[in-house]
């Protein structure tokens, strides 16, 4: 799968954001599942940024919608659902105590992807204001 | 599947093509998907194991049309990651991708494909991250141009392509005797990968 989310920190011009300034903070891979969700609610948005700070914005990159924190909050509620049928699934797979490592191993490999999405959709870094601002970038 | 998804899938079966073609054609190359495209797989679209100066020879025929190097009896292990993008790699992407070599140290060399340019903070973290790391980076042109050195070939057709490409008997460790039952015959077969260098 090559779909990721990057957690990147850009530094802004007029409002831009500029390539050539961006820092990445985090980055997750995407889940088929998350990745329809996210465009059948349309919360996939492409904006244009800048190469450098002399050029034109001209080029365009695909994000999770902002500036709208419902969508985020219900973006994190999705994600939290998943994980949580993650973690109902696996305890059945040891209840009785009766062990299937294999499905154990497979189950947790799926909850950490989750998690990892969760923890970057909750960035503390997404509250920044200012001249830097983090957005995630789907790429 | 979601658009963004299909598009992976696409990219990815794309560029195991061409890495399964250039295997028709050369020696000792396997190519190897390790997960759908659906499952998490940390930045390894798919795998290929060949010899370890593979990579120089596509960056020659990438820059000048053709090649002359002979491949080595050597083997590495290639992490090759597929972007289908149409528009630049930018800096977050390629970031990200040099980002993963450190999470897949087992790795020898890691592989970009895709898009039409590098951005000036793309071109600038790839010289970086190949200071660190063993990465190369081939976009849509280079990759025109290798497509163009190693054709697609007609299942029917498979065994005539070695001597048809001219590929060097010593570098394929076979004999000349061979090559010319190659089209009559069958593919020679190639070793088994014996490890990394």
């Amino acid at each position: 799968m090559s779909k990721m989310l990057y957690l990147v920190e850009y530094i802004l011009e007029d409002g831009v954001p500029i390539d050539e300034t961006s820092k990445n903070l985090d980055s997750a891979t995407v889940p088929e599942e998350f990745n329809r969700f996210l465009e059948e609610h349309g919360f996939v948005q492409t904006i244009r940024i800048m190469e450098t700070a002399t050029c034109p914005p001209s080029i365009d990159i695909e994000i999770i919608q902002e500036n709208d924190e419902e969508r985020l909050e219900q973006s994190v509620r999705f994600v939290e659902d998943r994980t949580l049928d993650i973690i109902r699934r696996d305890k059945q797979a040891i209840a009785g105590e009766l062990l299937v490592p294999t499905e154990t191993e497979a189950t947790l490999d799926e909850l950490y992807v989750w998690l990892h999405i969760r923890s970057l959709l909750k960035s503390e870094a997404l509250l920044s204001r200012g001249s830097r601002v983090a957005k995630i970038v789907i790429g | 599947m979601s658009e963004n998804s299909e598009k992976g899938r696409r990219g990815e079966h794309a560029g195991m093509a061409l890495a399964s073609t250039i295997a028709i054609y050369e020696p000792r190359i396997e190519v190897k998907r390790t997960s759908t495209t659906n499952t998490p797989e940390n930045g390894v679209d798919f795998e290929v194991i060949c010899p370890h100066n593979l990579s120089t020879k596509l960056d020659q025929i990438a820059q000048t049309g053709k090649s002359d190097l002979v491949l080595s009896n050597s083997l590495i292990q290639a992490r090759v990651q597929v972007k289908n993008h149409s528009g630049p790699i930018t800096k977050a992407i390629m970031d990200g991708f040099i980002q993963q070599c450190a999470t897949n140290p087992k790795y020898d060399e890691h592989w970009g494909m895709g898009g039409v340019r590098f951005t000036k903070g793309a071109k600038e973290s790839l010289e970086a991250g190949q200071q660190r790391h063993s990465v190369k980076w081939w976009l849509t042109d280079d990759l025109a141009a290798i497509e163009s050195k190693y054709p697609a070939v007609p299942f029917g057709r498979i065994n005539d392509a070695l001597s048809k490409h001219g590929r060097s008997t010593e570098a394929a460790g076979i004999s000349e005797a061979e090559v010319s039952n190659v089209s009559q015959t069958q593919a020679p077969t190639a070793p088994e990968p014996s490890g990394k260098t």
